[in-house]
């Protein structure tokens, strides 16, 4: 079963995100949630989802060093990451780069492109 | 048969000889003894008196002289006279002491002198060119021998007898043994006083010269007056040997002098805090009023202070007081004065004029201190407000890029839920409406209008947002630059690309004048892009019908790009605001913002970070024109 995992510590922005991927839950995509780093990582671990929407700023453990963790010390290429983040700025985003992330986003984002990456990521 | 006779008178002869070698042979090892003492007593010491004395002592021993005179030469020719002995019998021995001559006016002296022999004269009463002379009266026989070394004559030394032909040519023969010691350990003698005079002068200067460098050394490092005035006073202590040094300041109306400072080799208590006013201390008045040094040989009882202060300088057992003006920029702002404390122990000309030096190191030296400190400060103020603004502008960095995070997680929910709330009513809910129920149509209607305007204002506040970080990135010197040989023309399609829909929801036309083959610009494509997209979006907000006009042009050298509109125009006086952050023109009560404040301040200082110029040309109801150039690339053209 295709997973994608939802990670950030703003409830708001985790139900936001899990209502513009609602209709990929009708085909066959299971949504799954985290609201802190440590969390995540365990998730991405155990269930192994295809796509994980990550939060940068976030307590206990950060989007970069997440997103690090999974594609640079546990080389789980195939988990695709779209970082969030809130900050905007040049250095973020070539950090994240570093870190292996595949896509960045900037917040405020656009729900209709945040859809459109997880489907062309997903192939549904 | 034997002569016993002659046997016995030689053997008389023969013991009598025998006593006579004996005899001088004795002689000879007393004078070996003799000579054997002076070496040894002459080389005892180098000073030329002790020698001299010492010199005539063994003289007397083995010549046994009833007075006796040694002569140096002085300046080639005069004999002047250095010890004499034994005078005391004849004559004032002060004249003896007295005597100097040029020894070519005596025959028997300058043969001595000259021919570096010496001369006997048995009795002077039968010698023609005796001299006379007061010292001289009782002379009778007169033994001379001069003092040589290395050829040279240093001087002579006669002895005396009262009593005609005593002297012996034994007596000649010790004393010219004698003469060549004494002369060698008077050379020396006086070798080592030149020399030590030489070292005491040079070790003094360079005492002196290292005392005034210490100071104004210690005074450019130290920024207050009263630590200068400190070191001044102990350096002055030393150079001058004084018994303590006080320094004092006057008050700011010129009545009163206060000691400030104070330095001391003994163990009085300190004068600091010490008031003398100046009326009645004639002294110091002089010294403030004429800048004058006066030196007060008897400071307890000089008639030049007033008995208050002849007081002090008994009670503190000053003897002699040394005042002196202490000076600063040429003005006279208190007194230096150094003391004694022993009788009779007066500064002279020499200290006096080494204290008027230190003195004007000290003034020097305050000088510089004052320059060095008010430039010091000048400096550190700059540095502190430097510090601050680089401080405050990291911290406001700080902020906005805090501010900027705090308000886009919110705006991402509302934008988000908005997005979501229209989509939701497009593609569900209204077409479940009733149709042909006007009311709620028309609510339908006003709810997507409303969902629209959240958007869009939530889209504006999301650019006022990136505006100010990145006006703020730009002004702090970190926007990345990305500079690549640019076709304007691309440039220009991209933004006119991108604000086509503003165009199709006024309904105004856009006009474009571009000539062919532009030359190539050296750019960053998308910040370029966003001044011009920015330029023509305030063109189409301002006009309410009618065309936009987009036009590039080359000229000397650059390439100018303009775009014009046909709105309401803007006030010469205002035109220069409009770059200003927040500074929309028009009154911002009655009239709406239109934008976000920022736009025409991020497009100034991206044009000028590429080398150009921006600016707006425009008049109330005439419409403007907002025109920025770029330096052209190395005049290579697109079309090459």
């Amino acid at each position: 079963m295709t997973k994608v995992l939802i990670v950030d510590d703003e409830a708001y922005i985790r139900l936001l995100i899990e209502q513009t991927l609602e209709d990929l839950e009708d085909q066959g995509v299971e949504i799954l949630t985290a609201d802190n780093g440590a969390d995540a990582l365990a998730i991405i671990q155990e269930e192994r989802p295809e796509l994980v929407f990550l939060d940068v700023m976030m307590p206990k453990m950060n989007g970069f060093d997440v997103c690090q963790a999974v594609k640079r010390d546990l080389k789980m290429e195939d988990v695709h990451i779209i970082l969030l983040t809130a900050k905007g700025q040049e250095y973020d985003k070539q950090h994240g780069e570093q870190v292996g992330a595949d896509v960045y986003l900037t917040k405020p984002f656009d729900p209709d492109q945040l859809l459109d990456m997880a489907q062309v990521i997903l192939k549904v | 048969m034997i002569d016993y006779k002659t046997t016995v008178t030689d053997l008389n002869a023969q013991l009598e000889a025998s006593q006579v070698e004996l005899a001088a042979l004795r002689q000879k090892i007393l004078e070996a003894e003799i000579l054997q003492a002076a070496n040894l007593a002459l080389t005892q010491s180098l000073d030329l008196d002790a020698i001299l004395e010492t010199f005539l002592d063994l003289l007397y021993q083995v010549i046994p002289f009833d007075s006796a005179t040694i002569m140096l030469l002085e300046d080639g020719a005069r004999l002047v006279a250095r010890a004499v002995r034994g005078y005391e019998k004849w004559c004032d021995p002060a004249l003896a002491r007295a005597v100097s001559f040029n020894f070519t006016t005596t025959p028997s002296v300058n043969e001595v002198v000259s021919q570096q022999t010496s001369f006997i004269i048995p009795d002077t009463r039968q010698y023609p060119y005796w001299v006379k002379v007061p010292s001289s009266e009782h002379v009778c026989n007169w033994l001379a021998v001069p003092l040589v070394v290395n050829g040279r004559t240093i001087g002579i030394y006669s002895l005396d007898k009262a009593e005609p032909s005593f002297f012996t040519e034994t007596h000649r023969h010790l004393a010219e043994a004698l003469a060549i010691q004494a002369a060698m350990a008077i050379q020396n003698a006086r070798f080592y006083e030149s020399e030590l005079a030489a070292r005491q002068k040079a070790e003094t200067q360079a005492n002196q010269l290292d005392a005034l460098n210490r100071m104004a050394q210690a005074v450019t490092s130290v920024l207050d007056l009263k630590t200068i005035l400190d070191i001044a006073a102990a350096e002055i202590v030393e150079l001058l040997d004084a018994r303590s040094c006080g320094v004092a300041l006057l008050n700011p109306d010129r009545t009163l002098l206060e000691v400030v400072a104070y330095a001391t080799l003994g163990n009085e208590p300190s004068a600091v805090g010490l008031v003398i006013p100046l009326a009645e201390n004639i002294a110091t008045q002089q010294v403030i009023e004429n800048r004058q040094t006066i030196v007060l040989a008897d400071a307890q009882n000089t008639p030049l202070q007033n008995d208050a202060t002849r007081e002090i300088m008994r009670t503190r057992n000053t003897q002699c007081i040394l005042l002196m003006p202490l000076l600063m920029r040429g003005e006279v702002i208190g007194t230096i004065g150094p003391d004694t404390d022993q009788v009779g122990r007066v500064f002279t000309q020499e200290e006096v004029r080494l204290a008027e030096t230190i003195g004007s190191q000290i003034a020097g030296a305050i000088d510089n201190a004052r320059l060095f400190r008010e430039a010091r400060e000048a400096s550190e103020a700059a540095e502190l407000a430097r510090a601050a603004a680089e401080a405050a502008n990291e911290s406001k960095s700080a902020f906005l890029a805090n501010v900027s995070h705090e308000l886009r997680t919110p705006l991402t929910s509302i934008l988000g839920f908005t997005r979501i709330v229209q989509k939701r009513l497009e593609e569900r809910i209204f077409p479940q409406l009733q149709a042909g129920d006007p009311k709620t149509q028309r609510a339908a209607t006003q709810v997507e209008e409303n969902l629209g305007i959240i958007l869009t204002e939530g889209q504006r506040l999301t650019t006022l947002i990136n505006n100010v970080l990145d006006l703020e990135k730009i002004e702090a010197g970190k926007m990345d630059w990305s500079l690549e040989p640019l076709a304007l023309a691309e440039v220009i399609a991209q933004a006119t690309a991108a604000t086509a829909s503003l165009f199709e929801q006024k309904g105004l036309s856009l006009v474009e004048e571009l000539p062919a083959g532009l030359p190539q610009v050296s750019g960053d494509r998308d910040k370029l892009v966003q001044v011009v997209i920015n330029l023509i979006s305030n063109a189409v907000k301002f006009t309410d019908q009618g065309m936009v006009r987009v036009r590039a042009q080359v000229a000397d050298g650059e390439i100018r790009v303009s775009v014009t509109d046909q709105g309401i125009g803007i006030a010469e006086a205002d035109q220069p605001l409009v770059f200003e952050k927040f500074k929309q023109v028009g009154d911002t009560l009655t009239d709406k913002p239109k934008g976000t404040g920022l736009g025409l301040p991020i497009c100034k200082e991206i044009v000028e970070h590429h080398g150009g110029r921006i600016w707006v040309e425009s008049a109330l109801g005439q419409g403007s024109t907002f025109a920025f150039t770029l330096p052209i690339d190395n005049l290579r053209r697109t079309d090459d």
